[in-house]
Parts: C-alpha cells; structure tokens; sequence
C-alpha cells in the first residue's frame, strides 16, 4: 500500500521552549499547558514517487485521460504533492496579483501552531540539515520569517468555521469584519498556504466540513494563494470520511494534498500521543514528520513553480 | 506651486460644480427597515460659499455618527446618522454613499463626504458647501475641524500621493501641511496650537489601510513632521494638556498609555483585558473611558468586552458591567455622566450592532431600546462618532 522509505535522520537541536500543543475538541477556549518540553529527535520520511504515470502526447487532441488517484485512495495518495498544471496557474495568478514569493502562510488550529508545525526553520540553531537535505535550506531561506510565526490563520481553537467567521480575527491587526483567513491573506500576501483545519468534534458531519472548506480553498484561489491541504493522522470520526472529504477536495480543485497520515504510519501508535489517549493528539515524533514534511512539501511546490 | 495647482483644480470643479456637474445625492434610502429614513440631505448643488445667511439647524444633545457596512474586501458607507439619547430615536441625515468626519467644537456644524468629495453642513445635513473634491477618502477620518472651528485640516488627493492640507472652512486658503513623502491617511487629533496628529500608511480602498504608525506636523515650524514612535491612536484632552495613545506593550498586544501633551510623564495602564478597543476622555478631562476586549490566546474569539472609567488624576479605576460583542466602541456623554457603548454582535448568520446607554452613578447598563439598529448579513460598523450637546 505505502512505499515509504527512510531515508535520513535529522537530529534537531533541543528547542529551549516547546508547548504541549493542546487541541479541545470543542469550540470553547482552552489555554495552552505552558509545559517545556524537549524537542524529539526528528526522523523525516521521504516520499515514494507519484504514482501518477508520465504520459506520452497523443497524435490527436483527445482528452488527457485523468490518471490521478482517486479521492477514496487517499491513503495510496503519495505523502509529498507535486504541482499541478491548475496549482501553478493559480501561483502564477497570484505573482501578478501582487502576492509575495517569498511567503507563504499557515492556517489550523493546534496542531499548526509554530512551536509544533515548522517555527524552527527560523531559528537557525535549531535545526541541523544532512548533506542530503541541505537543499531544503533555499526554501528555508526564502520563506525566512513565514515559519516561526502563527500569522493570523493559526490559533489553537481555530476550525473550518472559525476561520471565516469575523469574531474570531485579531482586532489589533484585522481590519472591522474581516475573518481570520481574510486577515492573513491580505497582511501576508502569501503564494503558498497550508490549510490544516481536520478537527473532529461529536456532532460534526464531512459535509459540513466540506461546505467551509470550499469557501476557504475557493477564496485562497481567487487571491492567487496555492491551498496545500493535508490528512490529519488520527480518525475520530470513526469512518475516514473527514480525511477521505479533504482528499476529494483536492481532486476536484486539482490542488496539492500532504498526506500527512500516510507519513505517520511508520511511527509508534501512528503518530499519535499514547500519553493523551483522546486518539487526536499527535506525538513529538509526529511534530517532527509534520515540520520536515511540511518543509518538503513547501520545497518541492516552491521548486516547481519557480523552476517553470 | 503644488498648492497653487490643487487650489486651481478646486476652483475649476466648483465651477463645474455650480454648473450642475457636482454632486448627487444619492436619495434611495438604505435598506435598514428599522431606521427612520429622514433623507434630509436634498440634492442641492454645492456651492462654495452660502448665499444669504441660512439660519443654524438648532442641535440639541445628540450623536452623530457615520455607518459602514462590509462589502465584500471592502466597505460601503450607509449615510450618516443621528441619534437622540432622550428617547433613543434615529435619523438618518445623509443618504447611502455617505460618511461622517468630524463635528465642529461648538458642534454648529459637521464635516461630511460622499467619497471624494467633502462638505460642511448643518446638524440635520443640509446646508452643505463644497470643501474639496479631491478629498482622500480612505481612512477612518480624513478631516477634522480645528480646535475654534476656523479652520479644517483634511487630506486631500495630492499628484503624487495624500497630503495634508489645512483651509478656511469654505475650502479657501488651501495651504500644504507637513513634509514630502508624508503619506498621511487619517487625522488622530488637533492641538489648539496648530499641531497635526495624524497617521502615516498606505491604503488599496476604502477602509482598507495599512497604518505605519502616528506623527505630528508642526505648522509653526515650517511643517515639519516627526513620528512618534511605538504611539498610534493619539487623543488630546479636551484641554489639551494631556494626551492618550494606544501603544504595543511586552506580550505584542495594544494597550493604553497616557502623556503630557509634550509626551513626557507617561504612565501605561495596567487595565484588565487583552486588548484595548477604544478609549475616550471625560468633557472635563479628568477621567477616560476605555474598553478592553477579551481575546482568547488559545481559541483566538473575543469573548468580552469589558468596560472601565479610569481617573486620570489619581489612577483610580471602576470596571463596569460588561457588555457583549467585538469592535467595542465608547463615548462620553457632554454632561459626564454616562456612556455610550456599543459593538457588533453575530446571530446566526447575521450582524447588528448594539447600542448600551451606562449610567456611571448606577452602574445600570441598559440596551437602547427598540427596534434592532442594523440587522444584516455583512458587517456592519459605525465610522466616526460625536456625542455633542450645543
């Protein structure tokens, strides 16, 4: 089914603070355990290639058969997206729109925030790069300052619906009635976004996760942002179908999806944390998989779109 | 010369104006159910000066406000509006497309503005006489009436970006304010003296503003302008001897300080509260009106509104009832002795605002009554707002 391999360790240096990220399965507000806590060795799993054959140009304009997995594969869906013709119109789209090519924003809840999701790539010693990864320091470096930072897309009790609703954005940055995805559209400006908004709660159903889903990937697109979706490791739901709900969106919108459940497997309890039994948490280990994943697949868009 | 050429460009629309090319009113009531659709403001053609002497509209104690709705990434203006705190009545005293500015000091007159253009007007909207056409109307407010009413500074759609411009109340003697490459796009305060608190930044529409930081502009010294900086937000006393200012404290998040007008002796507030709202000084000086906004760290909603009379004499600090919603606004009443609140509320999926009436001797918040002010599907908030009694 998967075709992981490892390939490389990266040790990162001790993060002096991290945060027992904490996300509540509910809407009401939690704080966050302000627990120090040593940052794990980080193992990174390489993606095995997209299945998606290369195709060979017919003699005759026929239609270009859709060889892509489809949306209930997902968990055969490769961890690291490549760039598809539709996400690099959209990249070019927003390049002349005004968006900035050296940002790139994020967007979910506790799990994305950036002591947990990708901050250590601006801070230099904490991080160390193999010979094998040191090509990953071009993205680090042009997306300097987009990493260790939560923007105003990234807050602990954020989900699909909050992040278009105006009474959650910051009022010290936002503007009167705009949302949180709004905000950091305009302030960032960014070419790339991920979006990791998969927080499961009783009485939540796929479709309405999809419903907000679509608002915030079509605004994304009308802004010339590329959306990176991704699969969260943990089924809450019971049935996939909010994992299953992200890849079809991916599908249809023709845009990159990290398969971040695929690239937890391989860890203990799948990458979630046997010491928070809620089945939502991830482990350290998985902060880890999600930072150097979320690096590699920025990395690899990144290097597509500016290659062509 | 730069001076001479808006001066001639004024001139020239004011006669194109006078020959009916000016503007129109926009006479189609919003569509707001609740609001008493006054239109007050008829389609007359402005003119540069009044003929005869018209009568001032008598006043009264009243709030004067402008409302603004979200429209997709950017904003409509819903008129300017009028409300009596006797019996809590409404009037609408512009139509759609307008906004409140300022309201003179002896409160004989607003500065109002359908887009570009700007005008002075009596208390129920009419009498209105041209100040500019090239008014910069981007930021919260672009104009201002000086301190005696002699006078109006505003922001005027320079050639080569906004400037700051000072006029005779008729738009006569346009003079240039400040330095190049100020880039100014609200007006904060004015000092009796002259001096120009205002706001540098860039906007891409209306309402949709990038704000750098605040500045002044010192008129007597050859115009010069300095930033002041780490200070945003500036209000003067009604006398003018102090000064508070929303400023970032050490958790990244604003909070309120005050100065001398000179900004030495400051003090920072250590009110409750992780954000500061808004903040508004007593007629007499002597005490502000802040409000603070609870915004969760972890979930990111702003859950409260918390409301406080602080006594600038003695430090002295009353936390009052708390009232709901986001965008928490204040005002003074001119007698002193109460407040107006008032922040938006979401319900379901729609948005109103809620006006709250403080009594500071009871402590009895109570919601204005009738019906709802604004009941909509987009956002809606006021703009600039003035309790006045004259």
């Amino acid at each position: 089914m998967k075709n992981n391999r490892i390939v490389e360790i990266i040790t990162a240096l001790s993060l002096a603070t991290a945060f027992l990220a904490g996300c509540k399965v509910v809407a009401e507000p939690t704080p966050i355990p302000d627990t120090e806590t040593p940052a794990p060795t980080a193992t990174i799993t390489n993606t095995p290639v997209p299945p998606t054959p290369t195709l060979t140009p017919a003699p005759t304009a026929t239609p270009t058969p859709d060889l892509r997995l489809k949306p209930e594969q997902w968990q055969d869906w490769p961890i690291i997206p490549t760039l598809s013709p539709r996400a690099l119109d959209i990249y070019r789209q927003g390049i002349k729109m005004g968006n900035d090519p050296k940002a790139f924003s994020k967007v979910g809840d506790c799990q994305s925030i950036k002591e947990a999701f990708m901050g250590l790539f601006d801070l230099k010693d904490r991080y160390v790069l193999t010979e094998e990864h040191k090509k990953f320091q071009d993205a680090i470096d042009n997306f300097s300052g987009h990493y260790n930072t939560d923007g105003e897309g990234v807050k602990g009790g954020f989900n699909a619906a909050a992040v278009l609703s105006p009474m959650w954005a910051n009022p010290d940055v936002c503007l009167p009635g705009e949302n949180p995805l709004e905000c950091e559209i305009r302030v960032t400006k960014p070419t790339f976004m991920f979006i990791r908004l998969e927080v499961w709660w009783d009485g939540r159903t796929a479709d309405q996760y999809e419903a907000y889903m679509r608002r915030i990937i079509e605004y994304a697109i009308a802004h010339g942002v590329v959306p990176i979706l991704a699969t969260k490791a943990d089924n809450l739901e019971g049935d996939g179908s909010l994992n299953e709900t992200t890849a079809k969106l991916a599908y249809e919108y023709d845009i990159p999806l990290w398969n971040f459940w695929l690239a937890v497997q391989d860890l203990p309890h799948h990458g979630l944390d046997p010491n928070r039994p809620d089945g939502f948490h991830i482990s350290y280990d998985a902060w880890n998989v999600a930072s150097f994943g979320g690096l590699e697949t920025l990395d690899t868009l990144w290097r597509a779109a500016a290659r062509k | 010369m730069r001076i001479y050429q808006y001066a001639s460009t004024l001139l020239i629309l004011v006669l194109l104006a006078a020959c009916g090319g000016g503007a129109t009113d926009k006479t189609a009531a919003p569509n707001l159910s609740t609001i008493q659709p006054e239109n007050a403001v008829s389609p007359e053609t402005p003119t540069l000066a009044p003929t005869g002497t018209p009568s001032p509209v008598s006043g009264g104690e009243f709030v004067y406000y402008g409302l603004r709705e979200r429209l997709g990434e950017g904003y409509a203006d819903l008129g300017v509006f009028r409300l009596d705190p006797k019996n809590s009545e409404i009037k609408q005293i512009a139509p759609e497309g307008w906004n409140l500015q300022d309201v003179s000091t002896d409160g004989s007159r607003l500065l109002i503005n359908q887009g570009s253009q700007l005008y002075s007007a009596y208390l129920d909207g009419s009498g209105k006489r041209i100040v500019s056409e090239l008014f910069y109307d981007y930021g919260a407010r672009g104009a201002a009436w000086n301190s005696d009413g002699s006078g109006i500074v505003f922001i005027l759609s320079g050639d080569s970006g906004p400037v700051l411009v000072r006029s005779n109340p008729d738009g006569s003697g346009l003079e240039e304010l400040g330095s190049p490459g100020d880039s100014p796009i609200e007006i904060e305060d004015i000092a009796t003296g002259g001096d120009v608190f205002w706001q540098k930044g860039t906007c891409s529409g209306q309402g949709v503003c990038t704000r750098e930081g605040s500045y002044r502009t010192t008129p007597a010294e050859a115009g010069s302008s300095q930033p002041l900086k780490g200070l945003d937000r500036l209000k003067l006393s009604p006398d003018g001897s102090r000064i508070a200012y929303s400023y970032e404290n050490d958790q990244g998040k604003s909070s309120l300080g005050t100065a001398a007008s000179d900004f030495s002796s400051k003090i920072a507030s250590s009110l409750p509260g992780d954000l500061l709202g808004d903040f508004s000084w007593s007629p007499d000086g002597n005490r502000m009106a802040v409000v603070r906004l609870d915004r969760s760290d972890y979930s990111g909603k702003v859950s409260g509104t918390r409301n406080f009379v602080v006594d600038t004499t003695n430090g002295a600090v009353k936390e009052y009832a708390e009232s709901e919603g986001i965008l928490g606004r204040v005002l003074f009443s001119p007698d002193g002795n109460k407040l107006l609140l008032w922040s938006t509320v979401q319900i379901g999926d729609r948005y109103k605002i809620l006006f709250h009436f403080l009594d500071l001797a009871s402590g009895i918040l109570s919601q204005l009554p009738g019906p709802d002010i604004l009941n909509s599907a987009s956002f809606p908030l006021l703009t600039n707002s003035y309790w006045v009694n004259n």
